[in-house]
């Protein structure tokens, strides 16, 4: 469980936080990331999932 | 393509594939593929055993090649060497406020709302004893991020289990040391 926290985290990290040095780094709709949606959208399918399966 | 992964100082080696870009005093460090968001964090973290300040940059800079990285480089410099300054020989410990199942389960409002409030102030406290530990910090309502020493990180981890034993209406998810991404401004 931990390590699964971990990659989520790193992940958020990398997609939400640090330096910009360009205008416009990500598409984005009402200032959110589309990277970041279409990431979201994937947990949750994949949570989906597992729910399903059990 | 050029991508960018993080801006640092005092580096001492670079992992394969990567390559140093000077900038006066601040050097970034490049990649020529583009990695998937996992790769790109894990360099960063991989940097911060290489070099004395790593200042992340967020997921997403490319440049079709070296004048375009220095064209958004170089007027930043100024306020990216502030910024490296400001988190050298540090990284970042996160603490998480985790909400309680039988709080957020209840059907008795007041039962609820009362929950919340003993989190609230036992948040804060840890937060404001946290903070004073810490060489900078940043929180918003659940989340707080802590700039601290390297050298201080087993100490920062045992003032938190300390804060903890005596707060007993908190769950938490400690994690890190990670690279700073908290303290790494857009400029």
């Amino acid at each position: 469980v931990r390590d699964e926290v971990t990659l989520v985290e790193l992940v958020d990290r990398v997609l939400n936080k640090g330096v910009v040095v360009t205008g416009d780094i990500t598409l984005s709709v009402a200032d959110v990331d589309l990277v970041y949606v279409g990431l979201r959208l994937l947990l949750a399918s994949a949570a989906t999932l597992e729910g399903e399966a059990e | 393509v050029i991508h960018l992964y993080a801006f640092v100082q005092g580096l001492r080696e670079l992992e394969a594939g990567l390559q140093a870009r000077p900038f006066g005093a601040v050097v970034a460090v490049v990649g020529p593929e583009e990695p998937d968001p996992l790769r790109h964090g894990l360099v960063v973290e991989g940097l911060l055993d290489r070099a004395d300040a790593v200042l992340p940059v967020r997921f997403g800079e490319r440049f079709a090649g070296d004048d375009e990285l220095a064209g958004a480089v170089t007027p930043r410099l100024e306020a990216l060497e502030r910024q490296l300054g400001h988190v050298s020989g540090c990284v970042e410990v996160g603490v998480r406020i985790v909400p309680r199942r039988e709080a957020s389960e209840s059907e008795d409002g007041a039962a609820y709302m009362r929950a919340r409030l003993l989190e609230q102030v036992a948040a804060d406290e840890l937060h404001r004893e946290l903070a004073t530990r810490a060489r900078d910090s940043v929180r918003t309502s659940r989340d707080a991020g802590y700039l601290v020493a390297r050298s201080d990180v087993d100490g920062f981890s045992v003032a938190v289990e300390r804060l903890l034993a005596s707060n007993p209406a908190l769950d938490v998810l400690c994690t890190g040391p990670w690279a700073p991404y908290s303290f790494a401004a857009a400029t």
